[in-house]
């Protein structure tokens, strides 16, 4: 339908959804200056999402580029009489038009603000919600539903489809506690984790979006799917890995990985090309190239986190360990986003005790600078 | 005195029947006996005005409080109740909660080390104790029962009933059982403001915690025999209980509940022990228990109360102790004993641990100094084999009968619990228990006037936390595992002071205590999670004829739920004030009491996101015969 997808963490997004901006006046919010190098291409602000100590408060900071500020909490700034804040676990986020679109996960609901004066619009009950999507005149929700983890019954979970005007919802059923969401070609499609089950899913549903049903679920060749990105002729999909735990003779319990995080792409006919080598988790996409980071040590048991730039266009990438650069610093990877005007490549090193930080690296993963952000940073948007 | 001779008891009597070679070096750092014990509604609520002490309690009917001795964290108090320890080996934390206090006739709590030579090899080894003992029943020759209906704010019922009888001279029995119900709703604030460009703004809006609502029953069976030179107990405990789990406060879509959880207990205890004086210069010990504790956790979807998952855990564990006190000599004692444990937990995964305690002791005492020292053998094997030294030395000086001074060093251990085990990775090395060095010195002065009594007591201490267990997320987020990474250094200062004046039917008396702890974390610099730097609490009471009177405040400090001390984790410091009016009818064994706590509706919070009820009272009446 769309020859340019809208996904997760897609700066493509973000740069249809700035052509289309109004001349709001920016708002003033207060925040500490920051030296944060050069202009960043063609993007003023970076939005960073705060997913909170479970189940503390999340927040939204934000990084003003032009007036190298730093501004801490700017929903609470704008919206300081809303009971509790923005809401908890917030999961992920999304701009469309002059809205910002904020899945928050244990609150059970879906909350939109007015951009950039992050006034509350409007808040949409939406069960569990987990990634954000939007197309045409919806934004697609994935949910876990009323799952619980280790259930007795096994709960599928949903897709939420909300009317971009009239909040109005519709679900569709859909694999195991799914993640993340693309649209490709009028098709919605939905990776679906199973994280609850102790079997973990290995489905990617598909939705027509045109009817709003499900049209059929596809194997993935890996288990535990979990974020997901379209590019113009196929759908990433990202998966958490796989653990087990055994007891050795001492009687300690031992945790070991019996799969890898990892990468498959598949075309619109189901098509999979699995990525050996890639261990990604979360993942970006900046022009044809899909950056994304993941453990490459893992299967023994070790820590080597990665940084893979993976060239969607053909069939190679390029790998690059966190200790043999400057991403030596970055302890816990929790977000990625890679800047598609000029490359530079955003990496949250997240905390949940205390703050995170946020580095800045340029196209040669040469250090660019540093700031200090919320509680468990999770999630990056540029505008 | 009719209302006393069944319940209650002279604070001393079980120390008068301690056998002649058991030697106490120096006396507890805290504690409580008799009636006061006996009327507070729980054991946390008789031991927290305790220095050096914080109690964390998720508030409500059901809420979860454990006790936290000098920063140590719960795992490095051990509860023992007649010598046998109360435990739990999956997550290391007890529920004080459900200790009723009924029945008892003290609670002390040893800072360091108990330095006594009989007792059982277990009671050597942890940082500090806390020593629950059963009050014997009354010495005079008649059955007796005790009925008592409490009830209250959160529609708490709480009817209980004792019945004590001596059948002979050296056997007696107490049988009791108790039964509370509270649906537990409570009104608490949800409140933020902040500057903006248009000025101070923010909410402040009431909300009502809900699905926090308790049913249990406890009965409880103990026999007494006391034959010349010994003493022997047994005790059968039950417990049963359902109750709601409210989950933290955080922001949730109004349709939905915060929290439909629940939990249910069911556990019994069996323990038996015995101290016997052989001869004039030697005492044996001997103790036994099994203990079954079944939890069973739902986890019930906010959004859909069909859809749960049952998480079961049953946990069991035996316990055997022997040891023995010799007099040497009128200035040395020694003291050995032996204890093995074996614990199980069976769930969706199954750990299982045999632990070898051995310990050693002596006690010196010349004029007016006295010494202990002790060494604490730990092997355990099962769930990591760890093998494990805590020596212990204690100097007491007491120049005259007004001051004591007093010295302690110690070195103990907890091992990582079932829970933290299962946190570990392949790749991670072996978990190492978690040490505790202690030093810690004091005085004490006493006095007594005609109409008067001053009694004051300091302590300092440093204590150092070493390979603290924490779980760490090291390299992925999505993969935690547990670690020997922390380190706390803690600096501390208790100091208190009391009053009393009696004159005729007259008492009237005061008590002040004040805590100082700078307990830092080594890795981030910050004060550890939920330790207040500065901490106080004053009591005053005034007895007369039948009534007394009592009121009490606790005041605490900023603390912070995460040491980085963010403001994110910031804890508000709090105050509360609580009062009690008791009557006993003259001759009649009829007693009322009224019970009026947070007079002045504080909004707080102990744990970040779990409110403390406001204003609540409670009433109870009380019959003996």
């Amino acid at each position: 339908m769309k020859k340019i997808a809208l996904l997760v963490f897609s700066a493509v997004l973000v740069a249809i959804a700035s052509c289309t901006k109004e001349n709001t006046p920016d708002p003033k919010f207060a925040g500490i200056d920051v030296e944060v190098g050069e202009q960043s291409g063609s993007f003023n602000k970076l939005y960073i999402l705060n997913e909170g100590a479970y189940p503390g408060a999340s927040t939204l900071d934000l990084l003003d580029f032009k007036n190298k500020k730093f501004c801490e909490d700017i929903f609470s700034q704008a919206n300081p009489e809303v009971v509790q804040g923005l809401g908890n676990t917030a999961n992920d986020f999304i701009v469309v038009d002059n809205n910002m679109w904020v899945a928050l996960n244990a609150s059970n609901q879906v909350a939109v603000l007015h951009m950039p004066d992050a006034k509350l619009v409007k808040v949409i009950e939406v069960e569990s919600p987990r990634y954000l999507v939007a197309d045409g005149g919806y934004v697609y929700a994935s949910s876990y539903g009323a799952a619980v983890y280790g259930g007795t019954d096994m709960i599928p979970g949903k897709v939420y489809r909300i009317d971009k005007k009239s909040y109005d919802t519709k679900t569709v059923e859909v694999g195991y506690q799914p993640e993340g969401l693309a649209v490709l070609n009028g098709k919605l499609y939905v990776a679906n984790s199973g994280g609850y089950n102790w079997v973990h899913d290995n489905r990617i549903s598909v939705i027509d979006i045109a009817s709003f049903k499900l049209d059929k679920h596809i194997e993935a060749p890996m288990t535990n799917l979990f974020q997901m990105v379209a590019t113009d002729d196929q759908i990433w999909v990202s998966s958490y890995g796989e653990a087990s735990w055994y007891q050795d003779a001492d009687g300690n319990w031992l945790s070991s990985v019996s799969a890898p995080q990892g990468l498959v792409s598949m075309t619109p006919a189901g098509q999979f090309t699995t990525w050996e080598g890639v261990h990604a988790n979360k993942m970006s996409l900046s022009g044809n190239t899909l950056v994304c980071f993941g453990n490459d040590a893992e299967m023994s048991g070790g820590y080597d986190n990665c940084v893979y730039f993976v060239n969607t266009k053909g069939t190679n990438f390029q790998k690059t360990h966190f200790a043999d650069s400057d991403l030596k610093c970055v302890v816990n990877p929790y977000a990625i986003l890679m800047n598609p005007s000029n490359n530079d490549l955003y990496i949250a090193d997240a905390s949940f005790t205390g703050g995170s930080k946020l580095h800045c690296f340029n196209s040669a993963l040469r250090f660019k600078w540093t700031v200090n952000t919320g509680v468990g940073t999770g999630h990056l948007l540029l505008q | 005195m009719t209302a006393s001779r069944a319940v209650a008891q002279e604070a001393d009597s079980l120390n008068a029947a301690r056998v002649t070679a058991d030697l106490r070096v120096a006396p507890p750092a805290a504690a409580i006996a008799g009636p006061r014990l006996r009327s507070a509604v729980n054991l946390p609520a008789a031991i927290r005005e305790f220095s050096g002490i914080q109690l964390r309690d998720y508030g409500g009917a059901g809420g979860l409080k454990t006790i936290n001795v000098r920063s140590l964290g719960s795992a490095h108090t051990a509860i023992f109740l007649d010598g046998l320890p109360i435990d739990n080996a999956q997550n290391t934390q007890v529920d004080l909660g459900r200790i009723s206090t009924e029945g008892l006739e003290r609670v002390e709590l040893f800072q360091g080390q108990r330095a006594q030579t009989l007792q059982t090899a277990r009671e050597y080894g942890s940082a500090s104790s806390l020593h629950l003992t059963s009050a014997l029943p009354s010495p005079e020759g008649r059955n007796g029962f005790r009925v008592r209906l409490r009830g209250g704010s959160f529609g708490t019922i709480s009817p209980s009933a004792a019945w004590e009888s001596r059948w002979t001279p050296v056997l007696s029995s107490r049988v009791q059982a108790g039964f509370t119900h509270a649906h537990g709703r409570y009104p608490f604030h949800v409140k933020d403001f902040r500057d903006t460009p248009e000025g101070y703004k923010g909410y402040d809006t009431v909300m009502v915690r809900q699905n926090c609502d308790l049913t249990e029953f406890r009965a409880d069976a103990q026999l007494f025999y006391t034959p010349e030179g010994g003493r022997y107990n047994i005790r059968v405990s039950g417990y049963d209980a359902d109750r709601g789990i409210p989950g933290p406060v955080y922001k949730q879509a109004e349709r939905y509940p915060l929290s439909n959880d629940r939990q249910s207990d069911r556990s019994l205890s069996i323990q038996a022990g015995g101290e016997q004086e052989l001869t004039e210069n030697l005492s044996l010990l001997a103790r036994a228990k099994y203990a079954r504790d079944r939890l069973k956790y739902l986890d019930i979807s906010e959004l859909d109360p069909s859809v749960s998952a049952i998480w079961d855990y049953l946990l069991q564990s035996g316990y055997l102790s022997t040891g023995l006190s010799w007099k040497a000599s009128e200035q040395w004692y020694f003291g050995g004993a032996v204890d093995g444990q074996y614990e199980t937990l069976q769930s969706r995964v199954s750990a299982q641990r045999k632990t070898l305690f051995a310990a050693i002791s002596t006690c010196f005492l010349e004029g007016p100094w006295r010494a202990s020292a002790s060494a604490q053998f730990q092997h355990s094997r099962g769930a990591g084999t760890y093998d494990f030294l805590s020596p212990s030395f204690l100097l007491e000086w007491t120049p005259d009968r007004y001051w004591e001074f007093g010295a302690l060093l110690k070195r103990s251990c907890r091992l990582p619990s079932f829970n933290d085990l299962y946190y570990s990775q392949v790749t991670v090395r072996k978990l190492q228990p978690e040490q505790v060095y202690q030093a810690a010195a004091h005085w004490s002065w006493n006095r007594r006037y005609p109409h008067w009594y001053f009694q004051a007591r300091e302590e300092l201490y440093f204590n150092y936390v070493k390979d603290k267990l924490i779980a760490v997320p090291n390299g992925s987020l999505f993969r935690w595992s547990m670690y020997n990474l922390g380190g706390v250094r803690i600096l501390g200062d208790e100091i208190n002071a009391s009053a009393n004046w009696y004159s005729g039917p007259w008492t009237v008396g005061g008590t002040a205590r004040y805590t100082y702890q700078w307990a830092r974390d080594t890795e981030t610099g910050g004060q550890i999670p939920y330790i207040p730097l500065h901490s106080a609490n004053f009591r005053i009471f005034t007895q007369w004829g039948g009534w007394s009177v009592d009121l009490q405040g606790f005041v605490t400090g900023e603390r912070f739920s995460s040491s980085t001390n963010r403001r994110d984790f910031r804890v508000a410091p709090w105050t509360t004030w609580d009062a009690s009016v008791a009557y006993a009818f003259p001759e009649s064994g009829l007693s009322l009491r009224l019970q009026l706590n947070n007079l002045l509706n504080e909004n707080y919070e102990i744990i970040r996101q779990y409110p403390m009820p406001g204003f609540n009272v409670f009433g109870t009446l009380e019959y003996v015969f």
